[in-house]
């Protein structure tokens, strides 16, 4: 029933994305207006038919309906509520179901929100790209990835539940629903790139019509890979949060790519250049997550994370060729009318710092793919196995980010066209103040390794510059100074430099102490007293845990765990983390004692400020969120000397080199 | 476009020269992408291990140690038969399973004289292998390697894996998995016609 | 912060930011770092390999049986005294060659090293000739018609967001 009612939706998903680009595309050649208002119904029966299917197969799930395969290779009666609704996206086949509902969810919002402009082509082709997404996702689910796969239940029969590793911790649940909701956001200003190159209507309309969107989706992938990162931390067990594991790159490389997307078009916005970059760094953050998915799912590329099915990686990899075919047919065929009216005068310039911006982290997201892919081009090469691990990308990528870090703190204060070394040194006083005197305190402190005090010393920079924006603009603006994209976006900056400076810390100053510990021994490592007291066994639900519990710095008691799931061989280890302001300590089980009483083997890492790495994330996310406000600020096109309505400082024409940059007056050759 | 006079058509057409870069770079993208896209295409998503092993056609690493008996063993005494080194745990269902296949061919060769059989505990506890073998039969020495040189020697990471060491002291196969007696019966005879060929067909 | 346009104020300013960064640098430069136990140089060469069992976990951090044998291999080869390229070399002969994280300098691996640094260099001279042609070929000149449509827009864009007025 639940497999028939699954199948059901699909169907109409299917069916429904089908029609729904036959009819957009006849109302598109053959120019009829009426078959273009239909893009609305049939969005809604494509999410209509998602809905159906994902509801079909939660309740599989929850009422451990074994008949279906999905829940038949994954449910079980022992999984507690959330974990096993959280089963969905557990698999292949159910995120592939998730994916499905988001992007029909994405598709209704868009249809929706531009409902009053259906018969303009641009919408139209928008839609229909989108539809066509939609169409390749929910025929998958009909081809190699079908979740309602039926079988045949033994008597009694109990699933295996999903991967332990999944079961751990209630981040599991937002994981990767943040991620999809990230992936599949970028798909809604793709399509309208590929409408604009389509349509040849390539001005800035549609850019300033999906901001929000893209904004959005930028900010839930961001904080999917937090969260992922926090997972890895907290669940996986190895003391890191960052393996440079190939489905972590997946993610990272349409992240690289979206940002330097999210900053370049402001360049575009306000002075209709790099445009070919804009289109495109966009479609390559669509392909990115196509090529990620394919990463992740077809096994190619050896992971921690991998699911893995021969048929489905054909299916993504196709897809991905076509996207790749059809952008870069598009912009090599509107080359031309792609020419921006205006040029760079100076690299001394605030679009001068974004093309070097998009210059880096299209190096940086080129270094991580390169990476990823190597060790399967050189095996195609001559067969060798060859293994490109995090040493090579810590290399390569600390350099980078060092740069960007830099390049962070400068370009804010950098006014448009052109600027002279004077206003430079105005502004920049205070920022270069505190990132000398970050370098110095971190020196005095005994800090050692260049990579880490220089991190520190540009993070000091850097924050110093987006915190005197921030202090500027609530100074002229009251709380408004805190919402729009220049205010919220220095949020966030502020954000990746906490993470800037907590990477740097506990990627260069963690210590390692692995030790046996009788019971009742106590041992001081890195300033905290280990003591170890006993070991239990639990009978869970779901497992069987053994915990070793430990006593740090004579207070709480954490439990590191070792747990055997039913049908599960392997012993899962669970870490336990004391976490602090200044460090985590965080312990692991080496060895579980061989007799009772026996000494256990602990494995105690002490990481400096891994909180703030999450912390910096909570601020990218919160920057994010105020981004999106309707900030009160000119628009895009008006001119940089418009006064910003409700500004409480001076006049705007009165020269104020203290003000907001955005509202720079000493801007060169700004007719007057 | 409604609210946004943005400047749609303010395009300047500058000729043919900017429309030929473009199409030059995107046909140069577009081949980088197909011989990408091939490349993965063509890739195997198996993870199975090859039977290769830098160890073939070598002299075996030494396996010195404690037994589960208490006595002492040492790989080299065995020199002049065939020594199938097995690395196994209890808590492992292929080595549970090929357990009995080993028996077996213990067994057999133990009357003819011409191989034998020994363990190496892989990550377990000796006395959960004790039970093990008490419960489960096998009559043949089981090393405990505590601290994993011998895993490491061999260059064993997961278990099952066993290795063949010709009568003259070098390994011949490696067999990754559960093995059967015949597949253990099949490698004595390819290779005990003093056939050179280390490059195992298994 | 009116003192920010008083030129001398920001001079010496920078002069003494100037000293500060240099002050500390001489100064991190020439501490003495902690001597590298052999516990360090174990995790430091355990770093560079991968973990058999695991996708990419180097051996230090990995906690597998592999990864534990592994490390008392290393450790005891540091104690022997032998180089960290020996030790790496000696694991790789029995694990096989993909267990070194760090790819080799020579041969097809080396490409992985070579083409980002390629890409940069590249990358930095397109920048560089195309701002070097933007600045020879000669700006087109604003018509007075031209001028006269900015000149509307932006007393149309100031009158618009102050009603008030100059």
């Amino acid at each position: 029933m639940n497999a028939a009612l699954g199948t059901g939706g699909v169907v109409i998903g299917a069916a429904g994305s089908l029609l729904g680009v036959v009819t957009l595309g006849l109302g598109l050649r053959r120019k009829r207006p009426v078959l273009l208002q239909t893009g609305w119904s049939y969005s809604l029966l494509v999410l209509v038919g998602a809905i159906v299917a994902v509801v079909a197969m939660e309740r599989a799930l929850i009422t451990r309906d074994f008949s279906v395969q999905f829940v038949h290779d994954n449910g079980s009666s022992r999984t507690p509520a959330l974990f096993n609704v959280a089963t969905l996206w557990s698999a292949l086949e159910g995120s592939i179901l998730l994916w499905a509902l988001i992007l029909a969810g994405f598709t209704v919002h868009v249809a929706r929100r531009f409902r009053r402009r259906l018969d303009d082509p641009l919408v139209g082709w928008a839609l229909l790209t989108m539809l066509v997404v939609c169409a390749f996702f929910f025929l998958m689910m009909l081809g190699p990835a079908n979740p309602f796969v039926t079988v045949e239940v033994p008597a009694g029969y109990d699933g295996p539940g999903p991967n332990p590793l999944l079961q751990d911790h209630i981040l599991m649940a937002f994981h990767p629903p943040m991620l999809y909701l990230g992936y599949v956001g970028f798909t809604v200003p793709f399509a309208f790139a590929i409408a604009a190159l389509v349509t040849g209507r390539l001005g800035e309309g549609w850019l300033v019509e999906t901001r929000r969107a893209t904004l959005m989706a930028w900010g839930f992938l961001t904080a999917g890979i937090v969260l992922g990162a926090w997972w890895s931390y907290e669940v996986l067990g190895w003391g890191g949060y960052w393996g440079w594991d190939p489905v972590e790159n997946a993610s990272l490389l349409p992240w690289l790519t979206g940002t330097a997307y999210l900053h370049s078009v402001m360049v575009q916005e306000r002075r209709g250049m790099l445009r070919v970059w804009n289109l495109s760094l966009l479609c390559a953050t669509f392909s990115l997550t196509i090529l990620g998915t394919f990463l992740t799912r077809s096994g190619v590329a050896e992971s921690v994370h991998a699911f893995s099915d021969g048929d489905i990686g054909i299916w993504l990899l196709g897809f991905f060729a076509l996207i790749v075919a059809v952008t870069l047919g598009l912009i090599g065929w509107r080359g031309d009318r792609l020419r921006a009216p205006g040029r760079i005068d100076s690299p001394l310039s605030r679009e001068g710092a974004f093309l070097a911006n998009n210059v880096l982290f299209a190096g940086f997201a080129f270094v991580v793919l390169l990476g990823t892919v190597f060790p399967l081009v050189v095996e195609a090469i001559d067969g060798s196995a060859l293994t490109v691990g995090p040493p090579y990308f810590d290399r390569m990528t600390i350099p980078l980010g060092l740069v960007i870090l830099f390049l962070m703190a400068v370009a804010p204060v950098l006014p448009w066209r052109t600027t002279n070394l004077e206003t430079l040194s105005q502004r920049l006083l205070w920022p270069a103040w505190i990132g000398a005197i970050t370098l110095f305190l971190t020196v005095a402190f005994g800090a050692r390794g260049w990579a880490p005090i220089v991190t520190f010393a540009l993070g000091g920079f850097a924050g110093g510059a987006a915190l005197r924006q921030v202090v500027l603009a609530t100074r002229r603006q009251g709380w408004r100074g805190l919402v729009g994209r220049t205010n919220g976006g220095m949020v966030v900056h502020l954000g990746v430099v906490v993470v800037a400076v907590a990477i740097a810390a506990s990627g260069s100053y963690a210590t390692h102490s692995e030790a046996r510990y009788e019971p009742g021994q106590t041992r001081v490592v890195g300033g905290h007293e280990i003591t170890y007291l006993e070991t239990v066994e639990v009978q869970e639900r779901n497992r069987t845990a053994t915990k070793v519990r430990v006593q740090v710095d004579g207070g709480k008691v954490y439990e590191p765990t070792l747990s055997r799931y039913p049908g599960f061989g392997q012993l899962i280890g669970t870490p336990s983390v004391k976490t602090g302001l200044r460090e985590d300590v965080y312990l692991r089980i080496t060895r579980l004692p061989e007799t009772d009483g026996g000494p256990v083997t602990l494995d105690v890492i002490i990481e400096p400020m891994a909180l703030w790495l999450w912390v910096g994330g909570g601020l990218m996310a919160v920057g994010t969120v105020l981004a999106a406000f309707p900030g009160r600020r000119r628009r895009p096109e008006m001119p940089v000397s418009a006064p910003v309505p409700g500004a409480v400082g001076p006049p705007a024409d009165e020269p104020d080199p203290d003000a907001d940059p955005d509202a720079d007056l000493t801007t060169v050759g700004a007719p007057r | 476009m409604t609210h946004s006079e943005a400047p749609d058509d303010l395009v300047l057409d500058d000729g043919p020269g900017r429309g030929r870069t473009a199409l030059v770079a995107a046909v140069v993208v577009g081949l980088l992408a197909v011989a990408f896209v091939v490349v993965l295409a063509t890739r195997d998503p198996s993870t199975e291990r090859s039977t290769q092993s830098p160890l073939l056609g070598r002299v075996a690493p030494t396996i010195v140690g404690p037994t589960l008996d208490g006595g002492e063993y040492a790989l080299s005494d065995h020199r002049g038969r065939w020594v199938v080194v097995n690395f196994f745990a209890t808590w492992c269902t292929p080595c549970i399973v090929e357990h009995p296949e080993l028996m077996d061919f213990q067994e057999r060769h133990a009357e003819l004289g011409d191989a034998t059989v020994v363990s190496v505990l892989f990550d377990d506890r000796p006395d959960t292998a004790q039970a093990f073998f008490e419960r489960e039969g096998g009559d043949w020495p089981v090393v405990i390697d505590d601290d994993g040189a011998a895993s490491v020697a061999y260059g064993v990471a997961r278990v099952p894996e066993s290795f063949v060491v010709a009568p003259d002291g070098t390994v011949v196969q490696r067999l990754v998995g559960g093995i059967t007696a015949e597949q253990l019966d099949g490698v004595l005879a390819a290779f005990g016609a003093g056939s050179e060929t280390a490059d195992g067909g298994a | 912060m009116s003192v920010l346009q008083r030129p001398a104020f920001r001079r010496w300013s920078w002069f003494a930011i100037a000293a500060l960064v240099l002050v500390s640098l001489v100064r991190a430069g020439t501490t003495e770092g902690s001597p590298r136990t052999d516990e360090d140089r174990v995790l430091a060469i355990a770093s560079t390999l991968k973990c058999p069992t695991c996708r990419s976990q180097s051996v230090a951090d990995s906690d597998s049986a592999a990864a534990r044998a592994i490390r008392v291999d290393i450790a005891r080869r540091v104690a022997d005294g032998q180089s960290a390229d020996e030790i790496r070399a000696a694991i790789a002969a029995t694990y096989g060659d993909d267990v070194q994280l760090v790819p080799g300098r020579s041969g097809w691996a080396g490409l992985v090293w070579v083409l980002p640094v390629a890409g940069l260099v590249a990358a930095l001279a397109a920048v560089a000739a195309v701002l070097a042609r933007w600045r020879r070929t000669p700006r087109t000149r604003a018509s007075d018609e031209d001028k006269a449509l900015v000149e509307a827009a932006l007393a149309r864009a100031h009158r618009r967001e102050r009603p008030e007025g100059p």
